[in-house]
């Protein structure tokens, strides 16, 4: 059974939810990148604060919508990451890129 | 539900009664093991007491005649072959050799295991790849092809795909194996940080007892088919036990003997009837 992770907009905020495996990104990755191409303002921001458990799968979404966001001219700010995502990014060198974002 | 709460403390496996046998020998005969969720767990032993095969137990790849291995409330002997592949993904393997595909580059060795278990688009695999080869400081190695790596970058690059999915469980077998002192001192770092960062639980499988124990939280030491000792890597270093003792200070012959089982020496000449 897969785990499943949903997305939900609202105004300047998209808030991630859920579990964030090899699967499950596949759910809200388009949602998201559509997202930021066409609706979010130039200052948008992304919760994590619903995130229950991610893998390192999670980090790729976040590092795709990223560079989404920076295509667009727009600065992404992700709130409230989860300690064991900040684990994931320290070990793949990529610690202060997501949290200053 | 039983073989559930079997596992639900604080043991990622337990294995009970093992009992696994080649030709006439049994490689282990009643052998009980608990590997503790997030730590190190390492079994050791002289070489050619089944410690490979007892990670081969664990993974599936052989089935034991009798005994339990759980892991995660999961009966690996009794599961099937597509429970097995989907129990399979949540564990990591660092073979001895690396075994890296010798006609792929870094990059599409570590991609592999990614293009074979999900279905990402090419830049979430891209970025997966690249995350888990700076990891083990290999990302400018990426366009190299497995020949043209020393042994410790071949060994990082292996220990990369092993990662790439995330596993609860990575068994690495014999991994100070052939390295150099720095490349020894990288892997054992490596495997320090990927347990406690990504809350990863290990078995080291070693004869090498001075690296083995100065990383692992818990060693068992096998010989015979049997557990002869086990404890922190202070108990068993300063174990009384004769066996432990031998193994521990690399002495030749003693409890543990020299020869391999055989038949009396004048016989096999033919000096001596049968």
């Amino acid at each position: 059974m897969t785990a499943l992770a949903t997305a939900t907009i609202e105004g300047d905020t998209l808030a991630l939810a859920g579990v964030l495996d090899f699967d499950s990104v596949l759910d809200v990755a388009e949602q998201g990148q559509h997202w930021l191409q066409e609706s979010a303002p130039a200052q948008c921001n992304l919760d994590l604060s619903a995130i229950s458990y991610s893998s390192s799968a999670g980090i790729a979404l976040l590092l795709g919508w990223l560079r989404v966001a920076k295509k667009q001219q727009k600065t992404l700010h992700i709130l409230r990451i989860p300690d064991d995502m900040v684990a994931l990014a320290r070990v793949g060198g990529l610690e202060d890129l997501l949290s200053g974002a | 539900m039983t073989s559930q709460q079997a596992t639900a403390g604080d043991n990622l496996i337990e294995i009970r009664n093992l009992k696994f046998q080649r030709g006439e020998r049994w490689i282990f005969d009643g052998v009980d093991i608990n590997i503790a969720r997030g730590k190190i767990t390492a079994i050791m032993g002289p070489s050619g007491t089944g410690k490979t095969t007892l990670l081969r137990l664990i993974g599936g790849q052989l089935r034991a005649e009798s005994g339990s291995i759980h892991l995660d409330g999961n009966n690996i002997p009794k599961l099937s072959r597509d429970e097995l592949f989907q129990v399979r993904r949540k564990m990591g393997m660092l073979f001895q050799s690396g075994a890296l595909f010798t006609d792929l580059s870094v990059y599409e060795n570590v991609a592999f295991p990614l293009r074979v278990h999900t279905q990402l688009p090419e830049s979430m695999i891209r970025d997966l790849v690249l995350m888990k080869l700076h990891a083990v400081g290999l990302r400018g190695a990426r366009e190299l092809m497995p020949s043209e790596l020393s042994g410790g970058m071949a060994r990082r690059a292996a220990l990369a795909r092993a990662i790439v999915l995330d596993p609860q469980l990575i068994m690495y077998d014999e991994p100070f194996v052939g390295q150099d002192p720095i490349s020894m001192g990288m892997v054992v770092q490596l495997i320090r940080l990927l347990n406690d960062s990504l809350g990863l639980t290990s078995v080291i499988v070693s004869h090498d007892v001075h690296e083995t124990a100065s990383i692992a939280d818990y060693i068992y030491v096998i010989a015979d088919g049997k557990v002869i000792g086990q404890g922190s890597p202070e108990q068993v270093l300063n174990t009384d036990e004769p066996r432990v003792r031998q193994f521990i200070r690399g002495l030749p012959d003693g409890p543990v003997p020299f020869q391999y089982p055989a038949l009396d020496y004048r016989q096999d000449l033919q000096l001596e009837p049968l």
